[in-house]
């Protein structure tokens, strides 16, 4: 079956340019708080700042004071941009009503597109998090406060609510299990980190995966050597990716191999000589050793055709 | 082969911790410079109270102590699996400085992190400063040493009826290596309307590894393994509208691969001249690998003088390569928020990378098939990878609770491919043996100049409707469209190009629910098909299903549960795969005080792998091997490989974990976990002396860990670890795996 691709992408956005042309306008309805409390064009006068918020809430500002966005006071002459009220929004009715809290913004309780949009209204632009509103976290109504937490950070970098990778295992408990199988990436031993492979705020690619500058694997990262190019390219490493024949996380095979005999592995594919490439010739009986005995290069060869050296 | 580690180690560690001392070093000269420069302008009346130095609230630690180390069992799978050995250890340190003005002189934060230091497998620095709107700055070093020896990838399987009988009871391909990883990345004035970014990464590996080379029969090779790969980044971030970045960022990677092979000793013997030769891996004299034993000699060395000189051996081989890949890339993307509705990302990237190397190879021996006593090959490869990468997502936002995501993923690469390589053999003329020397052959030049290129392009688009019902519940349907298009021109002559053309057409949805502030779950599932496929395994029909939900009843207590269902398949009769990876989990944390805490999980994983294959198998007299007996005809399809039979892996897997906290005294803490491991599963076995691999196993570590705070901020450490690794795989001529090992490690942390 043939699709023509080009008329999909030019439908899609066709539908996308229609959306954004009816919308548009000054009548448009406010559907998302991007601005933060400053989209609220509240008056200077509106906001009481920090000093007034510690009056009552002293344990949750002290322990915010020690983290970054205590620098947001150096904002001079922005006040919605500034301490508590940065997030939360002015707080002059929020003081005057005795502490009503429907005067003011209270995260807890509220839905995660509003809460993300708080915090996405300063951090939306950095390096790394422009894919957040696409991605599956924010499909599955996973928000920054799931994550993140900004007054009880049990991880002052990046003020994680966890550490690391037992914050994700919190959800993920199958990629906790695979961790623990006795081959795997070394996740628990705290050399490497969930996010080194994967982007939590989401990436251009299916399950957050990230990928490197030129499009290739993340994994070549660390397993520089594989990457090539290649005189001799073996086709499913880069037409179908490590997982072709490896699983990422963890395995109870060496080599985090998908199965336990890398004969076969091999064979599944290199049978049938009418589907594919032929397989081998040898009596398995007579002389059955691993393929990569003689096949070493697996990966790729600079001069061998059939990858034995 | 362990005989080399310890040296290679030593000086391998002497240069593993270069890149780690220099982060270390940046650290603390910082930390002095800055502490120095506030305490001179704080008022020197006021005594600074505990931890706090100039404007500083300093908080550090340093973990020093031992590991004691017991193995019973095979060292080398310990060393494969777990690798902690005896000897002093810097356990771990730590510093974090914090301005407490949040205006420091040099930086307002400083965090540095460390841990494995003296010997461990795993070791890290990780390093952090920043200073408000100046700069940012991240370090990281990492080193991690592998050690593998575990022959299933390379067996020989030399049966014991062979004369001589010598069972490879080590993995050929047996390999040491540490890798040691540095990133760098500085951004300047991270929250100026232009910012900058400068990043730098190395990744070196080096270390002993064991390799084979197959000419007339297998030889072992070593190969000391050395690759660097060195990534340099620069980048601009121009904030050009409100909520707008447009980024520009260039890389460059330079590879070097400097691993060169040379002939190893493994089944050594001496000609009737006293040269020594290398009989090589394969020693199966009932199927002449090497050869045979000819009467009236009974073994093929005796008296360590070979008794067959017609025999597959090598005198000596040889092989340098010297690959240098530069690859420079471009990016440009940007991110904007700008509309009220619509969020937009999105970039493009052109990268080329160049790779060239010389070859040299020498082989001197005897390739009885081809009558070749020796052979020398040269050349030059070089390959390119030009690659177009670009992605754009935009979510607009409908109503309040509705929107539609889109993303679009395009990546494209061609890798023309070019080799120029000569092989001059030499040819025996006449009777041709280890004895027949090289001028009583003939030189005969074999060229191979390969042209190829290799092709493929990629393009995804997937739409999403996401609907917000309310704040408790909300589901999402979306579709993907891909396309793929592979073309591998094997020498350029018409008709030898491999053309694929593929379109994949995936059906989303998920819904997730939070009915309570302590209960949510999410459900989502993607069924996709494939119109066609490049290799033979990838699936025409492929389903996940994915169930998570945690519950958290009290503040202290956590449940959670997921079900990770993957099916794939294809139904073409000359195939039949089929293949799926169930896993369902639960975990709990309950931690109802401050003293007890208890954590459990349990996760039963299961995976099928099945495709129709066919082989070539034909067991001795008087031995029947199942898979063989019960494989139907494939002489039609393949009549090198007449059996036909279903390569049935099945393989389910139990981890169970349990860990409990308690705190009996105000100066005592004590940790007791669980960790088990269990595998059963099957393969087809091909052949008597096949080992059936790692399906069936527990592995257990329970742990026991206790720290004394023995005040004046010390804190006394100890734990012990078991590790068993238990194997009941039939193992055939390859060295049993089982171990179990103690760990006990003591430590003195001081902290404040």
């Amino acid at each position: 079956m043939r699709v023509n691709l080009r008329k999909i992408c030019a439908l899609t956005f066709f539908v996308l340019l229609l959306c954004v042309v009816s919308m548009a306008g000054p009548a448009a309805q406010q559907v998302l708080d991007k601005g933060g409390p400053a989209s609220k064009a509240a008056s200077n006068s509106q906001y009481v700042g920090a000093d007034t918020c510690k009056t009552c809430h002293e344990e949750i500002y002290d322990a915010w004071e020690k983290t970054p966005h205590w620098k947001t006071m150096l904002n001079k002459g922005t006040p919605s941009k500034q301490g508590c009220e940065g997030c939360h929004g002015p707080g002059a009715e929020h003081v005057a009503g005795g502490g009503d809290t429907s005067k003011i913004f209270v995260f807890e309780g509220k839905p995660r597109e509003e809460t993300s949009a708080r915090c996405l209204a300063c951090h939306g632009d950095t390096h790394g998090q422009g894919h957040y509103p696409q991605s599956a976290h924010a499909s599955s109504d996973i928000g920054c406060l799931d994550c993140h937490s900004p007054h009880h950070a049990q991880e002052k970098e990046f003020l994680l609510a966890r550490k690391q990778p037992d914050l994700c295992y919190g959800c993920h408990t199958t990629e906790k299990a695979d961790f623990a199988k006795p081959f795997h990436h070394r996740v628990n031993e705290g050399l490497v980190q969930c996010n080194d492979c994967h982007n939590p705020h989401g990436t251009g690619t299916v399950r957050q995966v990230r990928a490197l500058p030129s499009g290739d694997a993340v994994c070549y990262k660390c397993h520089a050597d594989k990457q090539g190019p290649f005189v001799y390219e073996h086709v499913p490493v880069k037409t179908e990716g490590c997982m072709s024949c490896h699983t990422p996380h963890g395995s109870t095979n060496p080599r985090l191999l998908r199965v336990s005999l890398v004969n076969m592995l091999c064979l599944q594919c290199h049978t049938f000589p009418t589907q594919g490439p032929a397989g081998p010739a040898h009596n398995q009986s007579a002389k059955y050793q691993a393929c990569t005995m003689c096949h070493t290069q697996i990966h790729g060869s600079n001069f061998s055709a059939v990858f034995f050296k | 082969m362990k005989s080399g580690k310890t040296d290679l180690q030593t000086f391998r560690g002497s240069r593993s911790k270069s890149s780690a001392f220099t982060l270390l070093a940046v650290g603390t000269v910082l930390a002095w410079l800055a502490a120095t420069g506030s305490a001179q302008t704080s008022n020197p009346s006021q005594a600074p109270a505990v931890g706090e130095y100039g404007d500083y609230q300093v908080h550090a630690s340093a973990e020093l102590g031992g590991r004691f180390t017991g193995i019973v069992g095979s060292g080398n799978m310990y060393d494969t699996l777990v690798n902690l050995q005896s000897g002093p250890r810097f356990l771990s340190e730590t510093l974090s400085m914090q301005s407490m003005d949040h205006q420091g002189l040099l930086f307002d934060d400083l965090y540095v992190d460390s841990f494995g230091w003296g010997g461990d497998p795993n070791n890290a620095l990780t390093l952090r400063a920043d200073k408000d709107k100046w700069y940012n700055l991240q370090g990281r070093f990492r080193r991690d040493q592998n050690y593998s020896d575990f022959n299933l990838l390379a067996n020989p399987l030399n049966p014991p009826t062979s004369n001589p009988s010598i069972p490879a009871l080590n993995s050929p391909h047996l390999f040491d290596t540490v890798r040691r990883m540095s990133d760098v990345d500085l951004t300047l004035l991270p929250q100026g309307w232009l910012s900058f970014r400068l990043g730098y990464s190395h990744n070196n590996m080096t270390g002993p590894s064991y390799s084979s080379v197959h000419e007339g029969t297998d030889a072992l090779l070593l190969q000391p393994w050395n690759t660097t790969l060195n990534s340099y980044r620069v980048g601009v971030d121009a904030r050009v509208a409100p909520r707008t970045v447009l980024s520009f960022d260039e890389f460059l990677d330079y590879y070097r691969g400097d691993t060169d092979a040379q002939l190893a000793p493994f089944a050594p013997a001496l000609l009737s001249s006293g040269a020594p030769v290398e009989l090589g891996l394969s020693i199966d004299t009932a199927n002449r690998a090497p050869c045979a034993v000819v009467p009236p000699a009974t073994s093929l060395i005796s008296n360590g003088t070979l008794t067959n000189v017609s025999c597959n051996a090598y005198f000596g081989y040889l092989r340098n390569q010297r690959v240098r890949t530069s690859a420079p890339t471009e990016r440009v993307s940007f991110r904007s928020s700008y509309f009220q509705r619509l969020e937009l990302v999105g970039s493009y990237a052109y990268s080329s990378a160049t790779m060239s190397t010389p070859l040299y190879e020498s082989f001197n021996g005897l390739i009885t098939r081809t009558g070749t006593r020796a052979f020398t090959g040269t050349g030059v490869a070089d390959a390119n990878r030009i690659s177009d990468t670009a992605d754009f997502g935009a979510t607009l936002h409908l109503t309040k609770h509705l929107r539609l995501i889109n993303q679009f993923y395009f990546w494209a690469y061609r890798i023309p491919e070019n080799g120029n390589f000569s092989e001059v053999d030499s040819v025996c003329t006449g009777t041709c043996n280890l004895l027949t020397p090289l001028n009583a052959t003939s030189p005969t030049t074999s060229p191979t100049v390969q042209q190829a290129s290799f092709n493929q392009t990629l393009k995804r688009n997937q739409t999403q409707l996401a609907w917000d019902f309310s704040k408790k519940a909300g589901a999402s349907v979306g579709f993907r469209y891909g396309n793929r298009v592979f073309d591998h021109f094997n020498d350029f002559l018409p008709g030898d190009l491999d053309h694929f053309d593929i379109n994949e057409f995936a059906a989303l949805a998920g819904v997730w629910f939070r009915p309570t502030r302590e209960l949510r779950m999410n459900f989502d599932m993607e069924h996709g098909n494939y119109d066609n496929l490049i290799v033979r395994i990838a699936p025409r029909k492929e389903t996940r299903y994915r169930l998570q939900s945690n519950y958290t009843p009290r503040p202290w207590a956590t449940v959670g549960g997921s079900i990770n269902l993957v099916q794939d398949s294809n139904a073409d009769s000359l195939t039949n795969y089929v293949g799926h990876n169930q896993n369902y989990g639960l975990t709990a944390s309950l931690n109802p005080k401050e003293r007890f805490g208890v954590d459990l999980a349990y996760n039963y994983n299961s995976v099928i792998q099945n495709a129709l294959i066919c082989f070539n198998d034909t067991p001795p007299t008087g031995v029947t091997l199942p898979f063989v007996a019960g494989a139907g005809s494939c002489a039609g399809n393949d009549p090198a490989n007449p059996l036909l039979g279903n390569s049935f892996y099945t393989n389910h897997t139990q981890f169970g974990m349990a860990s409990v906290r308690f705190v009996p005294h105000p100066r005592l803490t004590a940790n007791v976990g669980l960790n088990v491991t269990g595998v059963d599963g099957s393969i087809p076995q091909f052949n008597i002396l096949q080992p059936l691999g790692s399906l069936d196993y527990i592995f257990v570590q329970p742990a026991l860990n206790l720290s004394v705070d023995l005040g004046h901020k010390l804190a006394w450490n100890t734990s012990w670890n078991y590790y068993q690794y238990n194997e009941g795989s039939f193992v055939g001529p390859t060295a049993p795996r089982y171990f179990h090992a103690n760990l006990l490690t003591e430590s003195l942390r001081y902290a404040f």
